[in-house]
């Protein structure tokens, strides 16, 4: 007889009432085409009113439902409860982020951090409006369209231990859109970022774990991006040592 | 908490990591942390070479005393050890190279599969042919 539930620890934390956060155990019917987050949906609807967690879409784009799901960060809306049977499933908040109520995590610090690697089109040399749009080949767009796809669920944030052990980090995605600016032929500003992606917060804090990589559901591949700017530096100061006069 | 005090709705609960053992918590860790390890298996390696270099450059009795310790079950099961973190140390560095190298043919990029493909294989060609060299 196939199974016909399944149970799911989730964290519960109240900042009133909780010193640390707690697990509690619910029990939901397991049918095949639900996910985490449907699972969640049914408890707050039928079973504990008071769960809290955040979503919106449920199709893998607004970038909210992002949770521990049995220590690995996953998109509750795109994670099927068949694929942890027979479970107990853990369900917990995204780690390394400080835990507000439940399930709902504060990314402030992720707010705080992004504008610091202006990731926008810079420009050195502003055309007016009639002068048309910044055009670019098919080519020079697919350099940097992997990275341009992050939806900023910051699975990546909860999968990297360098920014759990140095919150300092300015971690996977904001420097993973930093790179795609870096790359973008319309782009002048890869100068202007460069006192935030290759400081020591930026890009030399990283050491290539490669979870941020692996969890990322776009597959923006941020481990990547990290990399390729380490390279890109490297070789500025090769070329500042070799040609110290290249930019007078 | 009294009625009158208001709701502390700005607390929050930060999760800390132990600074130590830390990389056991999740297996994508302990994997990371093996393949860090395995550069000081690689440093050994090298240190062990050099002091062939030195036994070589100290005599004839030296060098001998330096072999007949290199066939001692001790010697044997580090070098087992070593080839282990070495390979690991190989397999580990070929499979991140397309992260760091993005290798365009004909405008286009090729998959992260093709250039790791690529530098295995080559990896494993110029192996076997040291190795054919070497005990050929």
């Amino acid at each position: 007889m196939p199974q016909e539930t399944i149970q799911l620890v989730v964290t519960r934390f109240h900042p009133d009432h909780d010193p640390v956060p707690r697990f509690q155990t619910y029990t939901v019917p397991l049918h095949e085409d639900w996910v985490v987050l449907d699972a969640l949906n049914y408890i707050k609807d039928t079973q504990d009113g008071t769960l809290s967690y955040r979503w919106s879409c449920r199709m893998g784009i607004c970038g909210s439902c992002g949770m521990n799901v049995n220590g690995t960060p996953r998109l509750t809306c795109a994670t099927f409860l068949r694929e942890y049977a027979p479970g107990p499933i853990r369900v917990e908040p995204l780690a390394n982020f400080p835990i507000i109520r439940d399930l709902v995590v504060d990314i402030t610090d992720f707010m705080e951090k992004l504008p610091r690697v202006q990731p926008w089109l810079v420009r050195q040399d502003e055309t007016p409006l009639t002068g048309g749009e910044y055009r670019q080949t098919p080519g020079e767009m697919e350099r940097y369209h992997q990275f341009s796809l992050c939806i900023n669920c910051m699975l990546c944030y909860a999968a990297c231990p360098v920014y759990g052990l140095h919150p300092e980090f300015i971690g996977p995605a904001a420097l993973a859109l930093a790179h795609r600016y870096n790359l973008d032929s319309r782009d002048q500003g890869r100068a202007a970022r460069q006192a935030e992606v290759y400081s020591e917060e930026g890009i030399w804090e990283c050491t290539f774990v490669g979870q941020c990589s692996v969890v990322c559901p776009k597959k923006v591949d941020p481990a990547g991006a990290i990399q390729q700017e380490k390279v890109s530096a490297a070789l500025d100061w090769l070329k500042s040592v070799v040609w110290p006069w290249g930019n007078r | 908490m009294t009625v009158n005090s208001p709701p502390n709705a700005t607390r929050t609960y930060r999760p800390v990591m132990s600074p130590t053992w830390w990389w056991l918590r999740h297996p994508a860790w302990v994997q990371f942390m093996l393949r860090e390890l395995s550069s000081v298996f690689i440093a050994a390696f090298l240190a062990l070479y050099l002091a062939r270099l030195g036994a070589f450059a100290s005599g004839p009795a030296a060098y001998a005393a330096f072999q007949a310790w290199h066939r001692t079950p001790l010697s044997i099961a580090l070098h087992v050890l070593i080839l282990a973190f070495a390979l690991l140390h190989s397999t580990t560095w070929f499979l991140l190279t397309p992260k760091i190298a993005r290798v365009h043919v004909a405008g286009r990029s090729m998959s992260e599969k093709a250039v790791a493909g690529g530098a295995l294989t080559a990896w494993a060609i110029v192996s076997a042919l040291v190795a054919w060299w070497l005990l050929g």
